[in-house]
This record gives structure tokens, C-alpha cells and sequence, in this order.
């Protein structure tokens, strides 16, 4: 007897090849042959239409991005001076709009200014973008009411530790490259940029909120921006005051002082105690 | 049909004068709303817009539709759009007989249809959808154009009206866009507005443009010259009173400028409404 049998077993059927895709309609490659012209600048557009009227719709494609995208970071626009617009057109080449709203066009202008530095600007520019757009995304964020400090006097401190917390929907908390916050007040002062504003290599931890209708930010240390992701991952208030330890006696006073900052800023939008945090999302 | 409303003469409502419509009551019968400013946001822009709708009524008005796209139709876009104009509860809701988008990217324009037969089918098969989902009657404006396309098989007129007539939505007739794409392409803009449907006209446009010599580009920049108060004062005479909007949106002025230009449609619009009552006097008396 074979110790195996020969026998292979059965194999699946070989899986049926996905049927062709319907043939374009006359509409459908219209609109595929403008779109290519207009908004990808491939050569030719649809036959029988001068292109120079083609062009029309994409010099407008060009300003109108142009334009959005100062919007979202006119400091950064700024300091980039006449190199801006050809930046802006290979920013949305590579990263094309996919969202209604034109506002939304510089979510990835940070991210990508990063991976294709341009030659000789100063280096802290996609940290700059950065802080701009968190602005931008905290200006228009979905409103939230905060909480109240007598919200958490009300619970007292035992059961406040075992609280989780969650932020409004407006904070973001930054990891930067470089120090940017002085060169933003600086430009937003409409100030020059002086030599003491040269681009600093040091890590910048930041935040930023909206209060009201008003957008603020402030530079963190370390501990409160590792407390900030810690409230972010919905750990209790016990975890989130670990984070200031390296403090040593006045770690306490540190962590209640910075909660109470949060608070009083507007910052915190719900506070929920286990039992009710288990029952899942708000 | 889409039914009458008695708007009178509104502004579009737009940053510059956010402060003003919060401290104070500025005297203007309606406001547009640019929706996907609002759309999926908090903050001062829709603290705004809540506080104006208090007072006077507000009429959505979206550019990212892309009613006539071959593009599945934007599910977010949808959703949040529901959302805001449950929120607002606008008097209309609107965009524009065009297509923007392709394969999920925007181009963030308003792009021109191709007047065809295969054409009306697919935009009157998605404003019937889009109806349904937002349980109420779109309204679709015509757009300024700086191309045609050798495919079309009819003008632009028939294509709007039949887009209406067969997806029973209303027509925002923007007669700054039938002035600019006649002296583009060479039509006759009195023709064009005769051609709509009276019973789905449900609101009037008025803009500024910039003339570069060989075309003319619809900006919204500027005062209104004088062929297009004419010929807002022909659609008037055949179409009727529908609501009318100014629309000032490249070096918004300040808000004194853009209201008397709403004020100068309504004395125009009241002065047509009397000349032709005269008139039909005159002719029902011998």
C-alpha cells in the first residue's frame, strides 16, 4: 500500500475571467476625452472642438485650484512666492480632488510638499502647511458643545479617574519637524521674515482647536501631547495623567492642570464613565 | 410643473458679509447659500446660515452635483446634502444642468452636455433619483459655455426644456448665462428664453461677466451691463415674475453695492410688470 495516495485531489474550478466591461456610450467617452484634456492635460481632447476652448475650461481648472489652495495655506502660498502655482499644478496632478468641496483640495498638500521638497525653499515648510491646514480643518469642523469643569466636580475624583474623555471634533494634535509656530505668527502679523525666524530642525508638538468661532494653537510638551493621543484612544483619565510621571512630585498637579486647560479651552466634548463607555460609541 | 414661489429679490449670502448678517438685519428678501460650503461642517459658516435662516427665507444652490456626469452620483455628497437642507428647510434647492466629475475625481466646473438624446435620458434618469432620495423637486440652472460639441443634435434650449419636462424639476434660468453663451456660440437669447417651459421657470439669475474680446467668461464679477438688464427685463415679459438672485461672486462688494443691485432688478422687474399690464389694457380696450 502507498504510504500517500497519487490521487491529486480535486482543484476548484478555475475561476470564470470577469465579464468585459460594456462598451463606452457616446456620452461616456465624451465626457472620458474632455476630462482627459481638461483636467489631466493629456495632448488632444475630442475631435471636432478647438482646443483652444478646451484650454479655457483648463486654465480655469488651473486658477480655480490655484486659488483654493491659498485659501488653505496662504502663509505657506506666501513663502513660495512665483514657484506656488507650478507647485499647486503638480500637487493636483498627482493628488486629484475626490471630494465635493474645493476646500477640502489641500488635505494632502502637507504630506506631499514633504515627499517632493522643492529646491532651495526653506525646509520647514511642509510643517508650516501642516499647522495651516489643521487651522483650516478646525475652522470648519462639526460643532460640538464642550463640557463644563462642574461637570467633572459633580463626579468627584474617584470615578472622574475612571472616566474616558473625547475631544471636540475641531483639535488636532501635530507632530511637526520644525519649530513653525513663531514663523506663523510671525506671517500672520504680516511681519518680515527675520533671520531669527530661519528654519529651526527641532520637533514642535502642537494643538489646535477652535473655541467659539475662533481657532487657537499652542506648542505642547511631550507629556501633554502624549497625554492628548492618549485621550484620543479613549484611555481613562488615570492612563492619561501616567503620561506626566517624568514629572515626579508635581506630576498630579501637572496632569489636573493641563485637563482643567483643556476644558476651560473648550477642547473636551463628552466625558463618559465605564459602564456607559462599554455600551460603545457616543 | 414646478409652483411659483413669491421670493422677491435676493443676494447670494457669502463671507464678507457674515459679520453684517449676524450683528444686524440688512434688508434683502431672500439668500442663496452656496450648499457645499455647509455641507458636512460646523463652525462660524453654518452658524450664519442658521441665524439668517431665522429671518428670511434661503435657497441652496450646489455646484458639485454633476447632475449630468456619467459618474455613479456621490453617496457622501448625497447624504450630507439631505442633511443640510433638512436642517435649513431651504425654499429651493438647485445646480446645474452640467456635468464635473469622472471617475471619482472633481473638476470642480461647471462642464456642458452634449444636447443629445442619449443625453436627456441619463441626466432625467438622475434628477428623478435624486427627487426621490431628497423627497422634493430639483431645480436645474443653465450653464455658460465657451464650447459645443459637434455631437449635439439639438440647441441648448430644447435640451433644458426637455430635461424638465420629462424629470418634472423646475429651470433656474440665469439670463447672465443665456446672454454669454449666445454672443459664444451666436444664438439668438431671446429664442432661448422663449423656448422655456413657463410652468417649470422657478427662479432668475443676474450676474456680471468679463467680455476678453473673443469670448466672454462668466465670472459673477461686476455690475450687470445693461444687454443683460434688457434682456432680464424679455424674460420678465414671457416667463413672469420667478425670484430672482443677484449673483456678485469675484471681488465681492460691499454689501450696500450688492443690494442696490437687487433693488435695481425689482424696480426693473415692477416697471416691465406695469408696461406690459398697460399694454394688454390698452389691446383687451381697442
Amino acid at each position: 500500500m502507498w504510504p500517500f495516495s497519487r490521487k491529486k485531489p480535486a482543484l476548484p474550478p478555475e475561476p470564470e475571467a470577469p465579464p468585459a466591461p460594456p462598451p463606452e456610450t457616446g456620452l461616456q467617452r465624451l465626457q472620458r476625452e474632455v476630462f482627459e484634456r481638461v483636467i489631466e492635460g493629456k495632448p488632444s481632447g475630442p475631435a471636432g472642438i478647438d482646443d483652444w476652448r478646451l484650454q479655457v475650461y483648463g486654465g480655469m481648472y488651473e486658477a480655480r485650484t490655484h486659488d483654493a489652495l491659498i485659501e488653505d495655506v496662504p502663509h505657506t502660498a506666501k513663502l513660495l512666492g512665483e514657484r506656488f502655482p507650478a507647485i499647486v499644478k503638480a500637487y493636483v496632478a498627482e493628488v486629484p480632488s475626490t471630494h465635493y468641496s474645493l476646500a477640502r483640495l489641500g488635505h494632502g498638500f502637507s504630506a506631499w510638499l514633504r515627499s517632493h521638497p522643492v529646491p532651495d525653499a526653506r525646509p520647514d515648510l511642509p510643517d508650516l502647511a501642516a499647522l495651516e491646514w489643521a487651522r483650516s480643518e478646525a475652522f470648519v469642523a462639526d460643532d460640538c458643545a464642550p463640557i463644563y469643569s462642574e461637570e467633572i466636580q459633580q463626579l468627584g475624583p474617584e470615578r472622574f479617574t475612571k472616566c474616558w474623555m473625547q475631544l471636540v471634533p475641531s483639535v488636532r494634535v501635530l507632530d511637526l519637524g520644525h519649530r513653525v509656530t513663531a514663523l506663523w505668527a510671525a506671517l500672520e502679523a504680516g511681519e518680515p521674515v527675520t533671520p531669527a525666524l530661519s528654519p529651526t530642525a527641532e520637533r514642535e508638538l502642537v494643538v489646535v482647536w477652535r473655541k467659539g468661532f475662533d481657532v487657537f494653537h499652542v506648542a505642547i510638551a511631550a507629556d501633554e501631547h502624549a497625554a492628548l493621543l492618549s485621550l484620543r484612544n479613549r484611555d481613562t483619565v488615570e492612563a492619561i495623567c501616567e503620561h506626566f510621571a517624568g514629572r515626579g512630585d508635581d506630576a498630579a498637579h501637572a496632569a489636573f492642570q493641563a485637563i482643567g486647560s483643556w476644558i476651560n479651552e473648550g477642547m473636551i466634548g463628552a466625558i463618559r464613565e465605564p459602564a456607559v463607555a462599554e455600551a460603545g460609541p457616543l | 410643473m414646478f409652483p411659483r414661489l413669491d421670493l422677491g429679490h435676493g443676494v447670494g449670502l457669502r463671507s464678507r458679509h457674515y459679520g453684517e448678517f449676524l450683528e444686524s438685519q440688512p434688508k434683502v428678501d431672500w439668500l442663496e447659500a452656496i450648499s457645499e460650503n455647509f455641507m458636512g461642517t460646523g463652525g462660524r459658516p453654518l452658524a450664519v446660515l442658521d441665524k439668517v435662516r431665522v429671518d428670511r427665507p434661503v435657497v441652496l444652490h450646489g455646484v458639485s452635483l454633476g447632475i449630468g456626469s456619467v459618474d455613479p452620483l456621490d453617496e457622501q455628497y448625497l447624504k450630507e446634502w439631505k442633511q443640510l437642507i433638512d436642517r435649513i428647510e431651504p425654499a429651493m434647492v438647485s445646480d446645474h444642468l452640467c456635468w464635473g466629475r469622472y471617475q471619482g475625481r472633481y473638476s470642480h466646473d461647471l462642464l456642458p452636455m452634449p444636447f443629445t438624446e442619449e443625453a436627456i435620458g441619463h441626466v432625467v434618469s438622475r434628477v428623478q433619483a435624486v427627487q426621490d432620495r431628497l423627497k422634493r423637486q430639483l431645480v436645474l440652472e443653465n450653464v455658460s459655455s465657451y464650447l459645443t460639441y459637434p455631437a449635439s443634435t439639438m440647441s441648448e434650449a430644447e435640451f433644458t426644456a426637455e430635461v424638465a419636462r420629462r424629470a418634472d424639476c423646475g429651470l433656474l434660468v440665469d439670463i447672465n448665462n443665456i446672454y454669454v453663451s449666445a454672443k459664444n456660440h451666436g444664438f439668438d437669447p431671446k429664442a432661448y428664453i422663449d423656448a422655456m417651459p413657463l410652468e417649470h421657470v422657478a427662479q432668475f439669475h443676474l450676474a456680471g461677466h468679463f467680455n476678453r474680446g473673443d469670448l466672454i467668461i462668466d465670472t459673477h464679477e461686476g455690475h450687470i451691463i445693461d444687454e443683460v438688464w434688457q434682456l432680464y427685463a424679455y424674460a420678465v415679459e414671457r416667463l413672469g415674475r420667478v425670484p430672482t438672485l443677484i449673483e456678485w461672486d469675484t471681488g465681492v462688494p460691499d454689501l450696500e453695492t450688492l443690494l442696490a443691485e437687487a433693488e435695481k432688478a425689482r424696480v426693473l422687474e415692477y416697471e416691465t410688470f406695469e408696461r406690459a399690464n398697460a399694454e394688454a389694457e390698452k389691446v383687451m380696450l381697442g
